[in-house]
């Protein structure tokens, strides 16, 4: 056993993913290439009132993520990077700054290769909405309408500082997304389709919500699928959301989910040890991350990434209620509230999970989803004595990823969480 | 008759460049020393002049250059090494757009116009990866003599990847490769694709137009030449001896100096 | 007292701007007030002084972060890893509150992360909207600065009412007149007073009650135009950048010793903080809320497609001081400034304007390259 190469027990309900979201890019090239005006989007509700105005959507991260899975990312961050964006900033954003040069034919790419993986139509208007009520959410939305010469519109969560605030914030942001409807309609010169975003809607609620039960599935020791499992179909909830079919693949890696319960089937060959991962994924790493944790009898389970940011409020989807339902996904998740909110949820999250020690990815080229780190190991450590690691990588810029690094880093942990686990056995005899 | 002489103080090399008034070189003297060290500038002035039979008194004018140009007790003026390689580059080859230098602890790019005259600059003086220091640290770990590296690099079919954009990280890769048991040969086309890499990036920075010229130390070695090469798309030219470009440029812009003094 | 000398004057404001935040024990001590921070760029200072409460605004200090990585990943700016780590170390428990405002998700992180590590310290956050062309922030400005002022009157003690507020307004509009005054003397005759120097009288009055600070100004102006200009030998310089945090004075030395002059800047520690006055007009939470609002600058911090962009902007100063080039600072990890500088770069490069740019780190690590990149252009621009 020890000769032969423990392989991560990959969801193959998930395979199908990858077509649909290749599917959904070059219909929006067709869609373009047939005159209608296209969207740029970061962040979701941009992307979902989009949607409800029939015009074809280009997911900022979903796209970038794709890519950069795929090694292909680089032409995007080269004609950034040419163009004087310094490699410090948001690899999301410098990948989607240099789309957008390319797109205007500001950048030569090298190969007709490169040109159908990596140019995609021009948008006619950007909309922001910060992950995370990230401001460079909105430094990279107007870099890209000043390259391409459009308009971009920001929507701006209003972040909950005070509890009391959260009403508030809600109704507030409605208030933006009425305006951006206006918007919309204006680009567009029809009428908004509520039917459409409604219908968006209910395909978007069954799929959340099926999502958010798969997860909690995986609270089951050994955990049937895993956080990679999950980042790989993150597309059904993000470039894909709100897509025909995506309730129903959900519901097939449900089912092979339950199936894998029942048949005590584990996503990693042997699960010794349960992990956290905060922090975006490296995108560009995740095979050989997935490989690395199974190797070392690790199953890395869940983290915030996609199980608390992403549309995680599916209860409060109402199809009746679109904007309403929008704005409780945008303020009332995770990322619009501090440290404080962040340790009792991630601390209520490791226990339900059974979570023995958190993996906390820096993420090096961004401030904002590490941003409340230190306190979140610190506030987890104290509640719940758990073990962390900080290591190294990025998002989609695989420069800041260090393979050796990781590997020390990780045993160290593993090392420490046995440490503790036969001091815990001792001390019950 | 007065020579003009170009003293370029690195952190750890000093140059020196005899030109007489019809810029002929008349000799020049390369020596190591320990970090900006004043002994070794010194040395390489008089182990110059005396190649050149001249002595001290003999000097009409004298342009320090380099990192420690501010740091010595000598000299009438100090230049900054971007004008000086860019002058040195021009003189040897006319014409030339572009100037790569690859120095042992810092690089750069640096555009000249039409008329010779510096336009733009792109310097990596913040940390070692893509400088000579970075194949030095990855010639110790891997235990080849620096000198053998770069041809040893061109023996390769399938360069590994460092990816780490840090030396310290870069050596670790290194490490973990040659555990795995990548080949020798293997590592080090991937240490070069690194170095040139980095360049690729600086270069982007400033822009490359033909012709391309490189200077620095780094310049003898072959591999990151020929990978550069590949980047860029464009050949590169070296000159026969490309470490004393910088000294050779302030030697020049001490000749002219020399000039304006005889005029006045 | 008669503070009659330029040296003597400067060693006033020296004094308040080394080691501010011991500084600012010794005034509470003295004065009994309460002292209020708020983050760079935009907080109304007028609120916190309305309310008989110093107002400062956060300043980096030069101390090498260490308690600090407990709380903050190293790849985050200067100013913020300096705060928290100062935070860290107890040095701002001299602070009776601290008001963040939202520029860019760095700053909301670091409010958030003072509020976990100094409990005892009131720490509050203006929000105000950061997308300008959206309907209705005028009302939204409104909103927010009632409901900080209503913060700050629960910490004061006491109401702050609009008759302090206009008073206050005028105070800080007499100060911002006082120091444009003495930038124009600068760009007329930029060896009157270092760039450096100028720098100190800036963050002096973010350190300082404003009347004294004003008093100080009123009597080296006077000082100064006394001088006889001397004409300016060496290239003309226009530095830009660097928001939130002052440049180290090292840095601007270098600057200024290659044989250049800095003659005109638009930095944060510079003429963004004094250029534009509270038009005082009608209600005064309006008035402030207008100021904001006010696009006469661009601003990163803020998206405003209606307004000037700031690329056009520096080349409109630069060809208006008839500077030879552009030395753009940028402040290491500084979103706001990065995601701009393909565009100012791209600007400069289409009005023939040379330029450098600088990266500056918290810890300053190499003078001597940076020496060499500036000399290097100082010798390109002839």
């Amino acid at each position: 056993m020890d000769t032969q190469v423990k392989q991560p027990n990959k969801l193959d309900s998930a395979s199908s993913i990858g077509q649909m979201m290749a599917d959904s890019f070059a219909d929006i090239k067709r869609q373009a290439a047939e005159g209608k005006k296209v969207v740029w989007a970061n962040g979701l509700p941009g992307f979902l009132l989009a949607r409800g105005a029939d015009m074809p959507v280009l997911h900022a991260e979903g796209f970038i993520a794709g890519l950069a899975a795929r090694g292909q990312e680089k032409p995007l961050q080269d004609a950034a990077e040419a163009f004087g964006l310094l490699p410090d900033a948001c690899s999301y954003a410098r990948s989607f700054i240099g789309l957008a040069r390319i797109a205007k034919g500001h950048f030569q790419l090298e190969s007709s290769m490169h040109e159908s993986i990596c140019k995609m139509p021009k948008p006619d208007l950007y909309i922001n909405v910060p992950g995370g009520g990230c401001a460079t959410g909105r430094l990279w939305g107007d870099s890209v309408a000043a390259i391409c010469d459009i308009p971009a519109f920001h929507l701006e969560p209003r972040f909950c500082w005070d509890e009391s605030d959260r009403e508030h914030n809600i109704a507030d942001f409605v208030r933006q997304e009425r305006e951006l409807i206006a918007l919309l309609e204006s680009v567009t010169g029809q009428p908004y389709n509520w039917d459409r975003l409604k219908e968006v809607l209910v395909e978007v609620k069954k799929a959340t919500s099926l999502r958010q039960e798969i997860m909690k599935l995986c609270q089951h020791v050994p955990a049937p699928a895993s956080f990679f499992d999950m980042a790989a179909s993150i597309g059904l909830v993000c470039h894909l959301v709100g897509v025909p079919g995506t309730g129903d693949l959900l519901q097939k890696m449900k089912e092979e989910v339950e199936h894998r319960i029942s048949q005590g089937i584990g996503c990693v060959p042997v699960e010794k040890y349960r992990l956290y991962w905060d922090g975006i994924l490296t995108w560009s790493r995740l095979g050989v991350l997935a490989r690395k944790f199974a190797a070392l009898d690790a199953c890395l389970v869940a983290g915030p990434y996609t199980h608390l940011l992403f549309l995680p409020r599916a209860d409060m989807i109402d199809p009746e209620r679109p904007l309403q339902s929008i704005a409780y996904n945008v303020c009332d998740t995770l990322a619009n509230y501090d440290y404080s909110h962040r340790v009792k949820a991630v601390a209520d999250f490791c226990q339900e999970y059974s979570i023995d020690g958190l993996v906390m990815s820096e993420t090096q080229t961004c401030r904002g989803i590490n941003g409340q780190s230190f306190a979140l190991m610190d506030g987890v450590a104290r509640k719940l004595g758990l073990p962390a690691i900080t290591i190294g990588g990025d998002s989609c810029d695989p420069r800041f990823y260090s393979d050796a690094q990781v590997d020390t880093r990780l045993q160290a942990l593993l090392e420490t969480i046995e440490a503790r686990k036969k001091i815990r056995q001792v001390q019950a005899d | 008759m007065n020579v003009a002489v170009g003293v370029d103080i690195g952190s750890l090399t000093a140059k020196s460049v005899v030109l007489d008034s019809d810029c002929r070189v008349a000799s020049y003297k390369v020596i190591q020393g320990k970090i900006v060290d004043e002994a070794a500038a010194v040395a390489s002035l008089q182990q110059a002049l005396a190649a050149a039979r001249m002595t001290r008194a003999e000097v009409g004018f004298l342009v320090t250059t380099g990192y420690g140009r501010n740091m010595v007790s000598f000299g009438e003026k100090n230049i900054t090494e971007i004008s000086c390689h860019a002058r040195g580059a021009q003189f040897l080859f006319p014409g030339v757009r572009t100037v790569i230098d690859i120095g042992g602890q810092d690089s750069k790019v640096i555009a000249l116009n039409g008329g010779g005259s510096v336009v733009n600059f792109a310097m990596n003086d913040k940390c070692a990866a893509g400088t000579g220091r970075f194949l030095e640290v990855m010639a110790h770990a891997l235990e080849v003599p620096l000198d053998e590296m770069g041809m040893l690099s061109l023996k390769s079919e399938d360069p590994a990847l460092i990816s780490s954009i840090c030396t310290v990280f870069a050596e670790s890769e290194v490490i973990s490769l040659t555990a795995q048991g990548r080949s020798r040969l293997d590592i080090i086309a991937g240490i070069h694709e690194s170095i040139a890499r980095r360049m690729h990036s600086l270069v982007n920075q400033v822009g490359v137009s033909s012709p391309v010229v490189m200077s620095g130390g780094v310049a003898k070695n072959a591999g990151v030449v020929r990978t550069l090469e590949r980047l860029l798309k464009t050949e590169i030219i070296l000159p026969p001896e490309p470490q004393i470009v910088g000294a050779l440029g302030a030697a020049l812009f001490a000749v002219e100096e020399l000039k304006k003094n005889v005029e006045v | 007292m008669s503070e009659s000398n330029v040296s003597d004057i400067m060693n006033r404001f020296r004094a308040v701007v080394d080691t501010p935040y011991e500084k600012l024990s010794t005034w509470k001590e003295a004065n009994g007030k309460k002292v209020v921070a708020c983050s760079p760029m935009h907080f109304p200072e007028e609120l916190i002084h309305a309310a008989g409460m110093l107002p400062v605004v956060l300043q980096e200090t030069g101390e090498a972060v260490t308690a600090g990585f407990s709380h903050v990943y190293p790849f985050f700016c200067g100013i913020t890893r300096n705060i928290i780590d100062i935070a860290a170390k107890g040095e701002l428990n001299v602070l009776d509150g601290v008001v963040y405002t939202d520029i860019c998700i760095q700053n909301r992180n670091a409010a958030c992360t003072l509020r976990q590590i100094m409990p005892t310290v009131y720490v509050g956050y203006l929000q105000l909207p950061t997308s300008l062309t959206r309907e209705g922030v005028m009302q939204d400005t409104i909103r927010e600065l009632e409901k900080t002022r209503a913060s700050l009157e629960e910490l004061a003690g006491h109401k702050i009412d609009d008759r302090s507020l206009e008073q206050s307004i005028l105070v800080y509009n007499k100060n911002r007149s006082l120091l444009r005054r003495l930038h124009e003397l600068r760009r007329g005759s930029p060896r009157l007073l270092g760039f450096r120097d100028m720098q100190v009288v800036v963050k002096s009055s973010m350190l300082m009650p404003k009347e004294e600070h004003s008093g100080l100004i009123e009597s080296l102006v006077a000082q100064l135009e006394k001088v006889t200009p001397s004409p300016l030998e060496g290239k003309r310089l226009f530095i830009s950048g660097h928001l939130c945090q002052s440049p180290k004075a090292d840095i601007l030395d270098v600057v200024e010793g290659v044989g250049a002059a800095i003659v005109d800047d638009d930095l944060y520690t510079g003429y963004r903080y004094y250029a534009v006055d509270v038009e005082l007009d009608g209600d005064p939470i309006e008035c402030l809320a207008r100021r904001y609002l006010n696009k006469s600058i661009p601003i990163p911090t803020r998206s405003d497609i209606t307004g000037i962009r700031w690329e056009e902007y520096i080349v409109q100063r630069v060809n208006d001081i008839g500077a030879h080039g552009v030395v753009v600072l940028i402040a290491k990890y500084c979103e706001p400034h990065i995601f701009h500088y393909p565009f100012i770069k791209q600007a400069l490069a289409r009005a023939g304007i040379p330029h450098i740019m600088v990266e500056t780190e918290h810890e300053v690590v190499s003078l001597e390259a940076v020496r060499t990149r500036l000399q290097a252009f100082v010798e390109m621009l002839g």
